[in-house]
């Protein structure tokens, strides 16, 4: 039979996708057998003329955000050629980590990075416009980060910070179901449709009041109930599940970072934990105290909102952006 | 001639102080500028944030008026939950580079007619020098 054509694509990313691919261990060796990788820069050449040659990809993966016109020049080559197109990780799913950049502007993300930044020599900031030397092209930094599966229309979904291994075990056997019978899978999320809660096995309270915001480390962690109710912010409320038989940050006495994206009912995940996070401070107990202390606790204990709450879906948020105002 | 611009505010009111407080003004016949759109909830404490984002993306400002702390709130404590997730809300706003006073939360009380036109005077005002908020987002496809 013949083998399937399987390329990988990359936006903004961190690398870490690739690693969760070698996790798997020896399922890798099926993927080697059952498919052809045309292009993957991590692991065969990766010049981009080398994916505007090949046609008919079976299988188009696409990892990291779109930050810079190359990384889009890539998406939309995917789209076009892949049958299946799979956002693999958070990043291509709802922006991840590199969507926080969306809380500064491009030219003061520069900045900061070519010379505002203690380790750094102030010898000019390079420009945002595309720069050619000779046959060399750096892309255009755009203003803001954008998810790319607000851009293309994706096939399957593989959320994750990493995409954990069965995850990954799952898209291999897709690749071979779709090689033996051609089945194309539709809008298919690799997740399960609960919350991380639901699958938590942590004792959790009818009710949750928190009177005070702790960080891990400044608190001593009973291993067996919720941390919510401890006071430190996990956001397994409003995060889809699927990590694991038991969520894997939980099981592991840390909190929820919140990396599966929202739950299916879920328009904003970090609007809809902030809500619920802030009700629960002193839940019930307001009018015991003075409402400046309310507000001080508040104000004290959710310093950095949009990296608490934003830190994995800011690019899909309803206020997305940094704003510009006087 | 210049136009002057005029703000766009969206009120969220709670059913038993801020949209009687408004009710009151009209039946009083107090004037205000006709800058605002009502909308009743139930209780300030179903107003989820999302919602006033939503209305932040299509208007200049929104206020939320309920009743007044520590115990007019007909649901005990509702005005308190609204009053938390404002100040959360407002931290929110900033680092996302919105001027916080965009949003904005007072206690009206449905007796005070009068007070509901000041808030509405005070606040076209405040927008007024703020100017009209235009929010960029990213490009959607659908």
């Amino acid at each position: 039979m013949k083998k399937a054509k399987f390329a990988v694509g990359y936006g903004s990313i961190c690398g870490g996708c690739d690693v969760a691919f070698t996790d798997v261990g020896t399922k890798l060796a099926d993927l080697a057998e059952i498919a052809e990788i045309v292009y993957w820069p991590a692991v065969v050449d990766g010049k981009i003329e080398r994916l505007e040659e090949v046609s008919n990809i079976d299988v188009g993966v696409y990892f990291g955000a779109v930050r810079t016109d190359e990384h889009e020049t890539v998406l939309r080559l995917l789209e076009e050629k892949s049958a299946i197109l799979v956002a693999f990780g958070t990043c291509s799913c709802y922006g991840g980590i590199p969507g926080l950049g969306n809380v500064e502007t491009s030219e003061s993300l520069l900045a900061t990075a070519y010379s505002n930044a203690p380790n750094t020599r102030a010898e000019g900031v390079p420009s945002l416009e595309e720069i050619t030397i000779e046959e060399l092209k750096m892309p255009k930094l755009r203003d803001y980060t954008s998810s790319p599966a607000d851009l293309v229309e994706f096939d399957v979904f593989v959320p994750g910070c990493p995409p954990p291994v069965q995850s990954v075990i799952d898209l291999i056997d897709f690749v071979k179901d779709y090689r033996e019978n051609g089945n194309v899978p539709d809008a298919f999320f690799l997740a399960k449709e609960g919350t991380v809660c639901e699958y938590c096995e942590r004792e959790k309270p009818d009710k949750i009041s928190i009177e005070k915001v702790m960080r891990v480390h400044e608190s001593d962690l009973d291993e067996d109930e919720c941390f919510l109710s401890q006071g430190v912010l996990c956001l397994g409320p409003v995060t889809r599940a699927g990590c694991g038989e038991e969520p894997r940050c939980t099981s592991k006495n840390m909190p929820c970072r919140g990396c599966f994206g929202p739950t299916p009912k879920i328009r904003d995940q970090g609007t809809k934990f902030l809500s619920s996070i802030a009700s629960s401070i002193m839940l019930g107990k307001e009018k015991q105290i003075s409402e400046e202390e309310l507000m001080r606790l508040l104000t004290e204990g959710i310093i950095d909102p949009v990296g608490l709450f934003y830190r994995f879906a800011l690019p899909v948020a309803i206020i997305n952006r940094k704003h510009q105002e006087k | 001639m210049t136009m002057t611009f005029e703000p766009k505010i969206t009120a969220f009111l709670c059913k038993w102080c801020g949209y009687a407080g408004a009710d009151m003004a009209g039946t009083s016949r107090i004037k205000y500028p006709p800058t605002v759109t009502p909308v009743r909830f139930p209780c300030t404490g179903r107003i989820d944030l999302s919602h006033i984002l939503e209305a932040l993306r299509e208007s200049d400002g929104v206020l939320i008026a309920g009743c007044h702390t520590p115990n007019d709130c007909h649901y005990i404590r509702g005005n308190y939950q609204a009053f938390k997730r404002i100040t959360v809300l407002k931290t929110f706003l900033k680092q996302m580079g919105i001027n916080p006073k965009r949003v904005r939360l007072d206690w009206i009380s449905a007796s005070e007619g009068r007070k509901f036109a000041e808030t509405i005077h005070d606040f076209t005002y405040e927008l007024r020098d703020l100017g009209p908020f235009v929010m960029e987002q990213n490009e959607v496809i659908q």
